[in-house]
């Protein structure tokens, strides 16, 4: 059983185009404490973590755990349906096995989703140690990965102790974007165990940097290793993109 | 040509997308004869060049090479080499087949008959060694290996992919099966329609794969027992059995376990040396070759031998050759994303 309401719509439409960003199909966890979901994409290059606390939601009730998969694009249609002002309210429905979502506003209008049989094995976050953890303004990220988005069709970004550089470069030309830290910076706080130096697909971060709702993101990396792009969602919810790097195999 | 197993033979469809990245080999002969046959003119007339040389041969080569290669597969055309003297007897009888198709040809061209002269026409083609030169040419220019087999191409084939240079090798006919290759495809990247042999209308096919052990698994016989069934059906070099097709040839083979003994059945005394045919796909003679290796297309080689030599148009070799070169960076971008599996 899980029955649960959330006041905003807004938050729903953010966490659906985030997932969208990555998937075909979504498969949530969901226990008492709250619904997670882990699931990579179709090539295996990123992966998506979503964690909503329980406290989110106005009100909020799960028996035992149950999983819910549904796929992306009738979800999206759904949350298009749904006014700025709607009230949500989300029931499992065992014994059609279907998830229902009710939008709660001038009038009372309810969806009601065929389940989709969750896959048989569950996508578990890697445990990776970062050299490098960054706090910015999301919107200076988004328009670093738009700048060297213009020459090139990856990023390379550098750390060392008080610098984060992009770069990026190709037959057209180079472009670089530096952010230090200090007083008046986009760049709110910079910790670098070593010098790092890692490139990232743009097509993958463009789409990732979309999605970001925050303010501000935190961007974990290491050298030639994945980076993790992690920023929170209605206060105590958070969602992660991992990606992994582009080697240099010629 | 080659042996018709259809009947026994269970494959799987396999996409184009599925095989990126595999080397596959290819048997030239075989694939060049379809394009002679089937890039034609409604009435029969293959494609030629201003000095009247036929071209039918390069235009389909070019064209099927650029798309596996931005499929991102990687092939290698093997030519076959001089024949089993076995064999010298179904080489004449193609050869009249072709002489009397020509004359048919021509005839049903002048009396109007465009349907005939199509058919007779396909039957008509012809191969000769200068077309094989210019093909291995071309095929060497896109950065594709081409490899001479001494005998059979595809007994070179199937040794290629038994040791793992190549993961499958590609034919139309059913002999790779008989030379013990582990995987075969069929239908390579002929997309969606054919014509259905003498008729209007067309069939979808798409690209497929016969996995020699499960199908030998499957009909619970071995592979020596599967060459005896295709003697009985007919190979290139014997006739097959009067009165037996490939169901009865495999009852026949698991009752009795070789042609060796099978007379009792009131089948026709066989009155080929089936050993020496047992032989040569069984024995095939072992060849080294180089290793294949997959170069960078020589765009100006490219054009000169069709444009400047065989006047295809400018234009559209050119926009095949600039979609080449932008699957290819794609692919190679791809090919530099890593998985993130591999930090799990």
């Amino acid at each position: 059983m899980f029955h649960a309401t959330l006041d905003s719509s807004k938050t729903w439409k953010l966490i659906v185009d985030a997932l969208a960003t990555l998937l075909t199909e979504t498969h949530f966890v969901i226990t008492e404490k709250g619904m997670t979901l882990r699931q990579l994409d179709s090539s295996k290059a990123a992966m998506i973590a979503l964690d909503l606390p329980a406290a989110i939601f106005q009100e909020y009730e799960c028996d035992g755990e149950v999983e819910i998969c549904l796929g992306v694009d009738e979800l999206t249609k759904v949350s298009k349906r749904m006014a700025g002002d709607d009230k949500l309210v989300f029931t499992h429905n065992e014994s059609e096995s279907r998830f229902e979502i009710k939008m709660l506003g001038q009038a009372e209008r309810r969806f009601s989703l065929q389940l989709l049989i969750p896959p048989e094995e569950r996508t578990k976050q890697p445990s990776i140690k970062f050299d490098v953890q960054a706090e910015l303004f999301a919107d200076a990220f988004k328009q670093a990965v738009k700048d060297i988005g213009v020459v090139s069709t990856y990023l390379r970004i550098n750390a060392d102790d008080d610098t984060l550089t992009f770069l990026g470069d190709s037959d057209t030309g180079e472009a670089e974007v530096i952010l230090r830290t200090g007083e008046e910076s986009a760049l709110c706080e910079l910790q670098t165990k070593k010098k790092s130096s890692a490139m990232y697909a743009i097509n993958y971060l463009a789409d990732i940097s979309k999605s970001m709702a925050s303010d501000s993101v935190i961007i974990q990396f290491s050298s030639n290793k994945p980076i993790m792009m992690e920023f929170s969602i209605a206060e105590a919810g958070r969602i992660s993109f991992i990606l992994a790097p582009r080697v240099e195999r010629r | 040509m080659g042996t018709s197993l259809s009947d026994i033979i269970k494959a799987e469809n396999i996409s184009l997308e599925e095989l990126a990245s595999k080397r596959i080999a290819i048997d030239a002969y075989n694939t060049l004869y379809q394009f002679l046959s089937s890039i034609r003119q409604p009435d029969g007339t293959p494609l030629k060049d201003k000095k009247g040389r036929v071209t039918s041969h390069l235009s389909g080569l070019f064209y099927r090479s650029l798309n596996l290669l931005e499929k991102g597969i990687f092939p290698i055309y093997v030519f076959d080499g001089t024949p089993p003297t076995l064999k010298s007897e179904e080489i004449e009888r193609r050869k009249e087949i072709r002489e009397s198709a020509r004359e048919e040809w021509k005839k049903a061209k002048e009396e109007g008959r465009i349907e005939d002269a199509r058919k007779a026409a396909q039957a008509s083609s012809r191969l000769t060694s200068d077309m094989v030169e210019e093909s291995k040419n071309l095929v060497t220019s896109l950065g594709i290996p081409a490899i001479q087999a001494p005998s059979e191409g595809e007994a070179l084939a199937a040794q290629m992919t038994r040791s793992g240079d190549v993961w499958a090798s590609a034919s139309q006919d059913y002999d790779s099966l008989l030379y013990g290759c582990p995987q075969t495809v069929r239908n390579l990247s002929i997309s969606g329609r054919r014509r259905i042999s003498r008729t209007k209308s067309y069939k979808t096919i798409s690209p497929e794969v016969i996995d020699l052990e499960l199908n030998l698994r499957l009909l619970e016989i071995t592979r020596e027992e599967l060459v005896d069934i295709a003697i009985l059906v007919g190979t290139d070099y014997n006739d097959r059995v009067p009165g037996v097709g490939p169901k009865t040839a495999l009852k026949l083979i698991k009752k009795h376990g070789s042609i060796d003994i099978i007379d009792a059945e009131g089948i026709k005394e066989i009155d080929f040396p089936y050993e020496e045919i047992r032989n040569i796909f069984l024995n095939p003679p072992k060849t080294d070759y180089d290793e294949p290796k997959w170069t960078e297309p020589d765009y100006e080689r490219i054009k000169e031998i069709l444009c400047t030599r065989h006047d295809f148009s400018e234009n559209r070799v050119n926009s095949s050759l600039e979609r080449l070169k932008e699957a290819q960076q794609e692919l190679l971008d791809a090919a530099s994303q890593s998985s993130l599996t591999d930090f799990f």
